[in-house]
């Protein structure tokens, strides 16, 4: 992948405001307080996904991932990667502890409850960074997929055309729950053009 | 005038520095630190006029460094600058004694118009 070390510098800054903002939105969507943590980012190869996937499945319980599609100069795809204890506390973040006790919790609603989050902070962290970046991003509806279909998922990825993946290691913290999760967003060498370029241009506004 | 920026990010203190405009920025001695202790020891030996300080920060993070440089210095000018852009965290910075917010990142037209408004608050200190 054709970035340099400051060109690396400065997207994890920006992916670092725009996750932020993305987790800022979480907790004023369900009134709590969050603290934010700063994200790991990482650019790796696509080839890496399934290898790191098929690890965290066997020994880490991982058992969702989110996929959402997203258009723009900045386009591709973004997955979302939980552990079922996670997912669970998304639930417990999305419903009150009294509808709870009413609800009958099935992976139904874990699996929409996931949605929901994964919808907010893949759209909301991609969206925070086209638009600090002068662009803009459009969204296709997010779909889940479970344990069994998640190595599926990933061949097809594998042999779609993306060439780069930037991989962002995140924690939530709410005032009571706490969810632990892999944001990665795909994309193809002509929107990875197109980042680098932004990224210079973004700085030289500040030379 | 002295100022600290605390970030731990390299590329957002270099993005702050510059944001500062440019007739303030030549007449100024400034000094950075990557997380909150390494601010709180700064400040206790720099004595800057202003710090600008970053929430999420290893090490000590920016509300820790904040609570303790206002203990160390009732009277100190400390703008936070942050991602966390939630209300209850504004109200939590102007509580520990900060003298203002902004979400990141700073564009300079922005930073010129923090710069008024903190020289305003040096000036009602130092009446």
């Amino acid at each position: 992948m054709d970035f340099t070390k400051d060109d690396q510098e400065i997207l994890g800054e920006l992916i670092n405001i725009a996750f932020g903002s993305a987790v800022v939105q979480i907790a004023d969507l369900f009134d709590r307080f969050a603290k934010l943590h700063v994200p790991s980012i990482e650019l790796i190869s696509p080839q890496k996904l399934g290898v790191y996937f098929e690890g965290k499945i066997d020994q880490e319980g991982y058992t969702y991932l989110t996929t959402q599609r997203f258009n723009g100069n900045f386009c591709g795809e973004t997955l979302f990667f939980v552990n079922e204890n996670s997912a669970r506390n998304i639930l417990n973040l999305v419903y009150e502890a009294s509808e709870l006790d009413s609800i009958d919790v099935d992976s139904s609603e874990i699996k929409e409850s996931l949605l929901e989050i994964a919808n907010i902070l893949g759209a909301s962290c991609v969206g925070k960074l086209s638009e600090l970046l002068e662009s803009a991003v459009t969204f296709a509806a997010p779909k889940i997929n479970e344990k069994t279909s998640i190595l599926s998922i990933l061949k097809t990825l594998a042999e779609s055309s993306y060439d780069s993946v930037i991989f962002v290691k995140t924690i939530l913290e709410f005032e009571d729950e706490q969810i632990s999760g892999d944001l990665f967003i795909l994309s193809r060498s002509d929107s990875i053009e197109w980042l680098r370029d932004a990224l210079n241009s973004f700085m030289e506004s500040y030379s | 005038m002295k100022i600290l920026v605390v970030d731990d990010s390299g590329v957002s203190r270099k993005m702050l520095i510059k944001s500062i405009p440019e007739n303030i920025r030549e007449k100024c001695e400034i000094f950075q630190a990557e997380n909150g202790l390494e601010a709180v020891e700064k400040y206790k030996s720099d004595s800057p006029d202003i710090v600008f300080l970053d929430l999420t920060m290893p090490i000590m993070d920016g509300y820790e460094a904040l609570k303790e440089i206002i203990e160390y210095d009732p009277s100190a000018i400390v703008f936070v600058i942050s991602a966390d852009i939630q209300q209850k965290a504004k109200e939590r910075v102007l509580e520990l004694g900060a003298s203002g917010m902004e979400s990141k990142p700073i564009k300079p037209e922005k930073m010129t118009s923090i710069f008024y408004y903190l020289m305003d608050v040096i000036d009602k200190k130092l009446d």
